[in-house]
């Protein structure tokens, strides 16, 4: 049956007075680094030493929850904060940079999110803040991890981070989806129950370890879901207090509604959508309390919320205008969600928390998804222009066409890469792959930036490692030593000068990585070991489908394809490296350029050499549809591919390659040098996976996504693609029809995800110029969004200076 | 039948404004007319050039020691061709490594633009696109554009020309086998201004709609908007009348820009039309209800 679509939903007006006002508040508001739960976490900790870990992590998020100061702020009727300020930010005390936090403290500028943005902090949250830090760094997981591998094999991880050579992601885990329908309609209570019923079948006469265990795993579970329970309840009487000194008769009305609503919900099944939204904003609200950390996934946000929506419109009980408002409200919450920058991620997320919302696509029984609610919700985006949570618009053949159009003039109105596009048939592809039922795979959704899970059936905690290709292709070119520093953190496998072929350059390089891949995965299993048995996160896991099943927290491996996609190792810079390998073939091996030459010219970052520079930027590029350079970027896939599938993880499964990058574009550029490519020392690398290098896509965006389409992207967990278009064409019907044939040829030939940041270039440069002007302007970054004026200058200059294509 | 080589000075693919659906367009060089609001000045000579993109030259000078008609200068990393004397021998393309000069046009084979133009036969399925042929004028080497469009078709990619017109209907007729679509310039309706503009009279032009329109291929017309030189309500009327008499639908506006200004530094040519304002979006706006008055579709850009 075709959708119908009321026509009061593309007519609602999101930006009401409140939802303004609200808006107005968020770009106002200082952000403040708060202490709460970094002492309230230290309290906790120490008055529970002798009690097993699951029961401690449940009681300590217990005590955060009963302890954190709590807010409503004016006008709002959808409620909670990390804080009780409007932006407030907590630092994961248990697992974080600790000596650069310490750093970060005593300069008085702890950053929040890009080192653009420093967050107000008083001497006394300073002092109670290093106090807590002094008392977890010795007990962190982090600590312990890093004195373990010195004493498994010396300094070769730190020498790796000193260079570069990898990235650091031994941090809080990040990375969930829970199953929000689940909480929506049936309540924490009854996750409790099922808690207990578990408890109450345990087989007394088997009681092992394993089984204690488990044991202990449903009553964490238990602790947590009533304590959140509990967190809402103080709302309720925060509310209800508010109410009794309300002169104005409306809002004593609407906070006593809230009062009744966090009574309710998220204990009981919700009973309509204003309480279905609630429920779902302080469950997820609470995830990031327990971990202050990103990439908690929404979900599937209109599948499970549309129910209430129309069940609400059906009984006259709502309005899509009211609904609207709400939804704008939603949206500004979510922007409010700030965390401490720790050590290298604050520049590599900018800012984002890597929420990821994914609409469209299909339902479990593989039919379109696209409901109301997915108009509804674009809208809303389209209006407040939030670029919080991440908007992902599942793809398929069978997709409502109208909402297909409504999805590119909102990625056009928005300018930020907002929504972005994925790919159903290439991610069911890939997740059937692993045995995944079709069923359970079509609720797949990506999480943090682009990866694919069956939510919420699965975690992916994104604590895999990155690596670094194109400084490894430094150290094969200079025989294991890195030039920057001088020292050697690689294998000896010849000087590049007397290699006689392209071959032996290609084997070297194979064997570099090679190495540096097989003892990472060692590196980071002994990572995921021992962080399970000093870290865990009960509530989370308890919303996720399989952890109560299985009697396990997510990261022993509890979900129901949790060993599926805990472990994904994550090759970065393949664009810079393709085109230098290519560069290298040709000039070096085919032409007259001896490697002597070559790098004399590097190591001169071309000065005195840019008649060489040149000759290197002239050669054949990725992303330009040439068989010349695509031919190596397939080889580089699959041999990346084999190295990881090859390895187990620590939970009986197989390690994922994924290709995606963060900002790791600059992060990873920061270090290497002149690359043959004829790339400058130090410049940013390519962004994402398949996007073309800046500056080097001559051919427009066919042969972009040609190059890409090449690509057997089939063995990754994620690709990610990047193009820029100024808006032009797209004010036009046939405009868009031609965008959406764009989309739907690439992803024919089983692409994975493409995103768009539709903006001028003169846009841009005026609002680096004057950031005060731009305060709501949105970029997506290499798979993610964030305000503009947040990002670092350098990564400004590089979204500048992306090819521009006209459409 | 031999086509022999093309003379093409740009594969142009994702083009959306020359046609239905996603487009490559191959730009012929070499084009009978001499429009002074052309945007495109490297399609007028029929053979390859040396071009200059000045703001790549880092002023090394190689150009000038190896130039043998000492037809090249470069001051403070401004290039300066002298035409009279420049042969296009190239060799000062070879030696610049910064870019900076460049052929404008190369010789191609048929398979060489049919390997290119292929590559993106999946969007234009997708999309109802297809190839157009645009220049310059594609029919100033018709042997080579019929033979293009021949191989399009038997490959099942659908073909449009973008033509100004001028051309011997015999010509026409033979090229116009594998047309599917015909994008055709109107650029005036009264022939002595076209001939003091473009250096030639209409007549043949007009003659020759009625050629295409007794093959049955179907037109779109469009009219490069220029101030002050075709932009009247009575021009606009005239070609809106000529469509109608014909049973045509469409007419496009294509209002005058000045994006090509810089290729006529590259070519060491003058730009007659400088300080020529554009339309505003009121005046492009007014002249399109003028074309829909008359029942046909109007659009803008192309």
């Amino acid at each position: 049956m075709a959708l119908k679509v009321d026509e009061q939903v593309n007519k609602v007006n999101v930006l009401t007075e409140r939802v303004r006002k609200r808006k107005e508040a968020y770009l106002a508001a200082e952000v403040h680094a708060c202490a709460d739960r970094s002492r309230l976490a230290t309290e906790s900790w120490k008055e529970t030493e002798e009690q097993p870990l699951a029961i401690r992590r449940a009681k300590l998020f217990k005590k955060i929850l009963e302890g954190i100061p709590i807010a409503i702020h004016e006008g709002e009727l959808i409620v909670g904060g990390q804080t009780q300020y409007v932006r407030g930010a907590n630092l994961d005390i248990e697992m974080c940079s600790y000596d650069d936090i310490r750093q970060m403290l005593q300069s008085g500028k702890p950053i929040v999110k890009s080192p653009t943005q420093v967050a107000t902090l008083t001497e006394d949250a300073k002092q109670s803040i290093l106090q807590d830090l002094d008392y977890w760094q010795p007990r962190s997981s982090v600590t312990v991890v890093y004195d373990t591998l010195r004493r498994l094999w010396g300094n070769t991880h730190d020498d790796w981070l000193e260079a570069r050579v990898v990235n650091e992601q031994m941090q809080s885990p990040t990375g969930r989806t829970g199953n929000w329908g689940k909480v929506l309609n049936e309540g924490l209570s009854a996750i409790i129950s099922e808690a207990r019923e578990k408890i109450s079948n345990l087989k007394l006469k088997a009681f092992d370890n394993g089984q204690l265990d488990k044991f202990y795993f449903w009553e964490a579970v238990i602790i947590a879901c009533e304590a959140v329970i509990n967190y809402a309840k103080r709302y309720a009487d925060l509310a209800r207090e508010m109410a009794a000194e309300e002169k104005d008769e409306t809002r004593r009305a609407e906070l006593e509604r809230i009062a009744e609503t966090c009574d309710w919900v998220p204990a009981n099944p919700a009973r309509n959508f204003y309480e279905a939204l609630q429920s779902f904003f302080i469950s997820f609200l609470a995830n990031n309390l327990e971990v202050a950390s990103k990439a908690e996934a929404p979900g599937l946000f209109d599948q499970y919320m549309y129910p209430f929506l129309r069940k609400d419109i059906e009984a006259g009980r709502i309005t899509y205008q009211e609904a609207a408002e709400l939804l704008g409200l939603l949206l500004v919450k979510w922007l409010e969600f700030d965390d401490f920058g720790t050590g290298e991620r604050r520049t590599r997320s900018q800012g984002s928390q890597l929420m990821n919302v994914a609409i469209a696509g299909v339902t479990e029984d593989g039919r379109d998804a696209v409901n109301e609610l997915s108009f509804l919700f674009l809208e809303a985006v389209r209006q407040v222009k939030s670029h919080q949570p991440h908007v992902s618009v599942r793809y398929h053949d069978g997709i409502d066409l109208e909402f297909m159009i409504k999805a590119v003039e909102t990625n056009r109105d928005h300018g930020g890469g907002i929504p972005a596009f994925f790919n159903d048939k290439a991610a069911l592809a890939v997740i059937t792959q692993k045995n995944v039922p079709i069923r359970e795979a079509r609720s797949w959704g990506p999480q943090g930036c682009v990866e694919m899970v069956p939510y919420p059936n699965a975690v992916l905690v994104t604590s895999g490692p990155f690596y670094n290709l194109n400084k490894i292709l430094e150290i094969t070119l200079h025989n294991g030593v890195d030039p920057r520093t001088g020292k050697k953190v690689g294998l000896t496998t010849g000087d590049p000068r007397d290699f006689t072929s392209f071959e032996e350059l290609c084997e070297a390089f194979k064997k570099q990585t090679d190495w540096v891949v097989d003892k990472l995965i060692d590196i980071y299993n002994v990572w995921f070991v021992i962080r399970q048995n000093n870290y865990a996160m009960p509530y989370s896991s308890a919303l996720v489908d399989g952890c109560i099943e299985s009697g396990k927290d997510m990261l022993a491996g509890g979900a129901r394809w949790g060993k599926e996609y805990l472990a994904n190792i994550r090759p970065f810079g393949h664009q810079n490296l393709v085109n230098s390998l290519a560069a290298i073939k040709k000039l070096v091996y085919e032409e007259r350029v001896s490697m002597d030459e070559l790098l004399d010219a590097l190591t001169a970052n071309f000065e005195g050499r840019e008649n060489l520079q040149h000759m290197l930027l002239a050669a054949p590029k990725w992303g330009n549809d040439d068989d010349y350079v695509d031919s190596i970027m397939r080889d580089l896939f699959r041999w990346t591919e084999d190295l990881a599938k090859s390895r187990d993880n620590p939970w009986g499964g197989k390690w994922n390659v994924s290709r995606q990058g963060l900002t790791l574009h600059y992060v990873f550029g920061q270090v290497v040098g002149a690359l043959p490519d004829g790339r400058k020392a130090w410049e940013a690398l390519a962004d994402g996976s398949v996007s073309a290098m800046r500056g080097t896509d001559m051919k427009g965006p066919t042969a972009v996504l040609n190059s890409a389409a090449k690509i057997d992207q089939l063995g990754s967990e994620a690709t990610l693609l990047n193009l820029k278009f100024d808006p032009g064409s797209l004010q036009s019907r046939e405009g868009i029809n031609k965008f959406i044939s764009l989309i739907k040829t690439y992803f024919d030939n089983y692409g994975y995800h493409c995103q768009f940041n539709i903006l001028s270039q003169k846009t841009l440069l005026d609002a680096k110029a004057h950031p005060e002007r731009y305060r709501d302007l949105v970029v997506r970054v290499a798979g993610f969004s964030a305000f503009f004026v947040d990002l670092a200058p350098e990564v400004q200059d590089e979204i500048i200076a992306r090819t521009e294509h006209s459409i | 039948m031999n086509e022999g080589k093309g003379n093409i000075f740009n594969i142009q693919r994702f083009s959306l404004q020359d046609g239905p659906g996603i487009r490559t367009t191959v730009f012929f060089k070499g084009c009978p007319l001499r429009c002074p609001w052309c945007s495109n000045p490297e399609s007028i000579n029929p053979w390859p050039e040396v071009g200059h993109r000045d703001s790549l030259c880092n002023g090394c000078g190689l150009c000038v020691d190896i130039c043998e008609a000492k037809a090249i200068s470069v001051s403070d990393k401004t290039i300066r061709i002298d035409r009279e004397n420049c042969n296009n021998c190239g060799k000062c393309v070879e030696v610049c490594y910064t870019g900076a000069l460049r052929f404008l046009g190369k010789e191609m084979t048929l398979e060489e633009v049919v390997e290119e133009v292929i590559r993106d036969q999946a969007y234009y399925r997708n999309s109802g696109g297809g190839v157009t042929a645009s220049g310059g004028e594609s029919l100033v080497q018709p042997a080579f554009v019929k033979a293009l469009f021949k191989e399009c078709h038997k490959k099942g990619i659908p073909t449009a020309l973008d033509t100004c017109g001028y051309t011997k209907p015999d010509i026409l007729r033979e090229v116009l086998e594998d047309v599917d679509l015909i994008l055709y310039d109107l650029k005036c309706m009264d022939s002595s201004i076209h001939e003091k503009f473009t250096g030639v009279p209409n007549q043949l032009i007009l003659r020759n709609v009625d050629v295409v329109v007794r093959r049955g291929i179907a037109i779109i017309f469009r009219i490069p908007l220029i101030p002050g030189v075709n932009d009247s309500e009575n021009n606009i009327r005239a070609c809106a009348e000529l469509a109608v008499k014909f049973g045509e639908k469409q007419i496009d506006l294509l209002p005058y820009h000045k994006y090509g200004l810089n290729k006529y530094a590259m070519l060491d040519r003058p730009y007659k039309l400088d300080g020529l304002q554009t339309h505003s979006n009121e005046e492009v706006e007014k002249l399109k209800q003028v074309i829909e008055s008359y029942g046909l579709h109007c659009g803008i850009g192309g």
